[in-house]
């Protein structure tokens, strides 16, 4: 036992020396691994600092490309025509109502902001909004309106001052080529409230001011306050990071970002004011969602929740802005106000802590409600939203319309549009139930428009107008049947038939040129004798009409259809004099357009102005008028359009609407009712309604059991005024009976109808006489004079 | 194209003084119909207006201004506009007036004069013979309008 430990000492002696070489051999390689390491290391670190290096040099790219050109997404908005207010306007307490709901204007007794109203009877109390229009800006104000009978009587303001007009901010009714869901109200810095700045950096970052875009005093003191308080009260990222965040990166919380997060804050910072990246942070702050489009900015959100410009916030409201960047789904305060309250009162206590408000602006505050708009003020018309979009393309040049921040002001009546939106779906259903038939079978199109100026003022395109999709007014091709005999009794006019001339209603047979026979039929099958032009057009006879058109000549009634506006390129067949051609109810607008103008067209419109928001105006519309037609023609073909409304196919016309006004219109009916149209005016507004089926089944329906009383629901809204264009110099009225032949206006049956000067018929003594006739030849002796 | 033509019918100013006429009576006869005793004048189905027309009684002064006064503020805000050269302003009021009042001959007149003013002797030329289908029969406002009619016509020739 006592040997082993020499043996073992000489053994390990023994082995002592190869370890020890080993050891050295074993340091050496250590060193040298740790040299191979240290230089790998070097390398790696070399190649890193590298990488990061051209890393930061892309960030630094990304960053400044983005904040010194266009900083934001910001999408051409679209708004409707702005209503006007006067004494005497045509609106009612109702309407006016409406549509301030519409605008997200708040009922409430407190009218010291913009956005609300107060109704009291047939008064409303308004705190308008102001509006920069592109012609001219429309300062925010107190009005009180008066309304008696359907119409505003006086404006005045609080102190009793008459005003003399007054326009609401027009609707908002949607982007046109938005790059993303993003909307937003670029605000400049000046127009932000002190307060809401102030809250905004006490809540999210404190020491905005001090630190260089990333900030480890904040975040540590963030962590203490949030577990001190037991509430998430408080972020550790800054303004900077958080910009950067909303600028560039997604919302993922991975390393990778929030290292890209802290650099391009970095970067931010070395290139950028505080004011500039706050500026940038108030107009780029999400925080909130309708639909697809995203609430950016405080400018918005304040319109978006409170239904007011941001400048005119009450602490409270400010401070629920401020309090919804940290969650804008979460504390939405239509969907979960109370979430929304306690956020809100959590920031009002920062603020009043942070020293941003007093204790008694904090007691204020705590004790408001919400306040918020009930709806969140913008509209869906896709139908109209269409025609804009397609008149911007055919007028606009597409870099001018990919600009960010285009305002494209439209012709859209809100009122007239809502009305045709209600009316329309209702005259379907009331027909369907009307007529036995299945639900939802029937489906329908109008177009309400200005003739003065060409205005669109309302389109629907079907019977769920808030869809999208197949736009009936803009794109349905159906036969249009006798709302084309306009034009055939127009080109007769020209060549010098008159209202009175007689026309044989016989069966008529017209020879194309294949050899194929057309032979049309009216549509209760008999012929009529030989009625005058004005009973032919008023009861839409289709044998006197094909016969008068093919006696004018085919080319003259299609001159005259090219004339009306009717740009698409039509068969040369005669079938087309009856309306056996395909149109869209827009087409027919703009055809019915030039004969409410007084014979001078003017292309339908749905734009006012686009505005760049660097450039100015784009371009404005300015009324277009082309004279096609000699206005004492065109005023007896109104008057023949105002008969059929008296005594032709729209005779019901009489009881359906107020008796005193003058209307003027024309029924259409296609084969086997395939399609029902009525096309019409009063005064300054015209309607088109077509009704029919997609599948182009028959229905039971004319023209006048189907369309009209949609039209005449139309109309009933609209109110027009009831003014009437007088009769030309060149126009004389005479009396004829219903042959045509002038007679004594106390003969039975004796109506005055307008000719131009020098074509009226003959006078005759009998009052049956015929215009061909000769006194003798009508019988009427010395007798029959005493009488005449 | 046909020569212009001249209203011998129904004038501005009687379209104006019938629908004066026409608000007055409606309003006057609104208020006599409505049983309001006058020791309620707080009534909330009246507007201020009608409640201070129950206690003052029909006043002339009270009546609503026609809109014709709009229509001349527009138009004379247009003037300033033109005078010193905003065209664009200055139709646009215009075009506002002609919303108002689209049957007023001399609202083309003046859109006439703008065209005019701006070069566009063809669209004045086509805006006055437009005008002329509203114009009443040897009215001031004709001869305006035919002189730019004719001015058009020479300078097409």
């Amino acid at each position: 036992m006592a040997k082993k430990p020499t043996r073992s000492r000489a053994g390990t002696t023994r082995r002592a020396a190869p370890k020890s070489r080993s050891s050295r051999r074993s340091k050496a390689r250590k060193q040298s691994r740790g040299a191979l390491w240290r230089w790998r290391l070097f390398q790696l670190s070399t190649i890193g600092a590298a990488v990061l290096i051209a890393w930061m040099f892309y960030l630094n790219a990304v960053v400044r490309e983005r904040f010194e050109g266009q900083r934001f997404t910001v999408p051409a908005r679209v708004y409707s025509e702005a209503q006007e207010l006067y004494a005497g306007a045509p609106v009612s307490a109702d309407q006016v109502e409406s549509l301030l709901q519409a605008l997200g204007y708040r009922q409430t007794g407190q009218l010291g902001q913009s956005g609300r109203y107060l109704r009291r009877g047939q008064t409303l109390s308004v705190h308008t909004r102001g509006f920069d229009f592109w012609d001219n800006p429309e300062p925010a104000r107190r009005l009180e309106l008066d309304f008696s009978q359907g119409s505003l009587v006086n404006m005045v303001t609080p102190a009793g001052q008459s005003v003399m007009v007054a326009r609401l901010d027009p609707l908002y009714i949607g982007q046109i080529y938005p790059g993303s869901g993003e909307d937003r109200l670029l605000l400049p810095l000046t127009e932000v409230p002190a307060s809401l700045l102030e809250g905004l950096i006490a809540v999210e970052d404190r020491r905005f001011f001090q630190h260089w875009g990333i900030s480890p005093v904040g975040i540590a003191r963030a962590l203490w306050a949030n577990v001190s308080s037991g509430s998430i009260a408080q972020g550790g990222s800054t303004l900077t990071q958080q910009l950067v965040k909303n600028m560039f990166l997604t919302a993922d919380q991975t390393l990778w970002r929030k290292g890209n997060e802290a650099l391009m804050a970095l970067l931010m910072e070395w290139h950028y004011s505080k004011e500039e990246i706050l500026e940038a942070y108030v107009n780029e702050i999400y925080i909130g969602q309708q639909g697809r489009r995203s609430i950016n900015g405080f400018g918005l959100g304040a319109q978006f929740f409170f239904g007011s410009p941001l400048r005119s916030l009450n602490i409270h409201q400010q401070a629920l802005l401020v309090g919804l960047i940290k969650g804008p789904s979460y504390y939405n305060p239509r969907r979960n106000p109370e979430q929304a309250m306690t956020r809100r009162n959590v920031v009002l206590s920062v603020w009043r802590d942070a020293g941003v408000i007093t204790q008694a602006e904090y007691d204020r505050a705590v004790a408001a409600g919400l306040d918020i708009s009930n709806v969140p003020g913008d509209a869906s018309y896709p139908t109209f939203m269409d025609l804009v979009r397609r008149q911007l393309d055919q007028g606009y040049r597409r870099q001018d319309l990919l600009a960010e921040g285009l305002t494209v002001f439209t012709t859209l009546d809100p009122l007239a549009q809502n009305h045709l939106e209600k009316v329309l779906p209702q005259g379907l259903a009331e027909l369907e139930r009307n007529h036995s038939l299945a639900d939802n079978t029937l489906e329908g199109a109008a177009v309400v428009t200005r003739p003065s100026t060409g205005d669109v003022l309302a389109i629907t395109g079907g019977r769920r107008p808030e869809l999208a999709g197949f736009n009936r007014a803009l794109d349905a091709r159906r036969q249009v049947g006798s709302l084309m005999k306009p034009a055939v009794y127009l080109a007769a006019l020209e060549a010098g038939y008159t209202l009175a001339t007689p026309i044989s209603d016989a069966p008529v047979q017209v020879a194309s040129a294949d050899g194929d026979l057309w032979e049309p039929k009216n549509y209760d099958k008999e012929s009529h004798g030989t009625p005058i032009l004005l009973d032919a057009f008023a009861n839409s006879y289709n044998q006197a009409t094909a016969r008068l058109g093919m006696e004018v000549g085919l080319p003259e009634v299609f001159g005259v259809i090219d004339r009306l506006g009717v740009d698409e390129r039509l068969p040369r067949v005669p079938s087309v004099m009856l309306g056996a051609v395909d149109l869209s109810p827009f087409h027919i607008a703009q055809m019915y357009q030039t004969i409410a103008g007084n014979g001078f067209y003017s292309p339908l419109n749905a734009i006012r102005a686009v505005v760049h928001p660097d450039n100015g105006v784009l371009q404005r519309f300015d009324l277009r008028v082309e004279q096609r037609f000699a206005p004492e023609q065109m005023y007896l073909v109104q008057e023949a359009l105002h008969r059929v409304t008296l005594e032709g196919t729209a005779r019901s016309l009489q009881w359906r609407l107020p008796g005193s006004w003058w209307l003027a219109g024309k029924t259409g009916t296609t084969d086997d009712s395939r399609d029902a149209w009525f096309a019409g005016y009063s005064s300054d507004r015209q309607a088109v309604v077509w009704v029919g089926r997609d599948g182009n089944e028959p229905t039971p329906l004319t023209g006048s059991t189907g369309a009209l009383p949609i039209w005449a629901d139309i109309m009933a809204g609209l109110n027009p005024n009831q003014e009437r264009r007088g009769q030309p110099a060149a126009v004389v009225r005479v009396p004829v009976n219903a042959g045509g032949a002038q007679v004594s206006v106390r003969c039975d049956g004796a109506r005055e109808l307008p000719f131009i000067t020098g074509s009226e018929p003959p006078q005759r003594r009998g009052c049956d006489a015929q215009p061909g006739t000769t006194d003798s030849e009508d019988g009427g002796g010395w007798w029959q004079r005493l009488f005449n | 194209m046909a020569a212009t033509v001249q209203l011998m019918g129904v004038g501005r100013a009687a379209v104006r003084n019938r629908r004066l006429a026409c608000v007055l009576a409606s309003v006057l006869g609104f208020a006599g119909c409505v049983s309001v005793p006058v020791d309620q004048p707080n009534d909330t189905r009246l507007s201020t207006w009608e409640r201070q027309e129950e206690q003052l009684g029909s006043s002339p002064d009270m009546a609503p201004p026609s809109r014709s006064s709009l229509v001349d503020s527009l138009q004379r805000s247009a003037r300033e506009r033109a005078a010193v050269g905003q065209w664009d302003q200055a139709g646009e009021l215009v075009l506002r007036a002609l919303r108002i009042e689209p049957q007023a001959p001399d609202l083309y007149l003046q859109l006439a004069e703008l065209r005019t003013r701006q070069g566009n002797t063809a669209g004045a030329e086509a805006i006055a013979r437009k005008g002329l289908t509203y114009a009443e029969s040897g009215s001031r406002v004709v001869e305006e309008l035919q002189r730019y009619v004719q001015s058009g016509a020479v300078l097409t020739q």
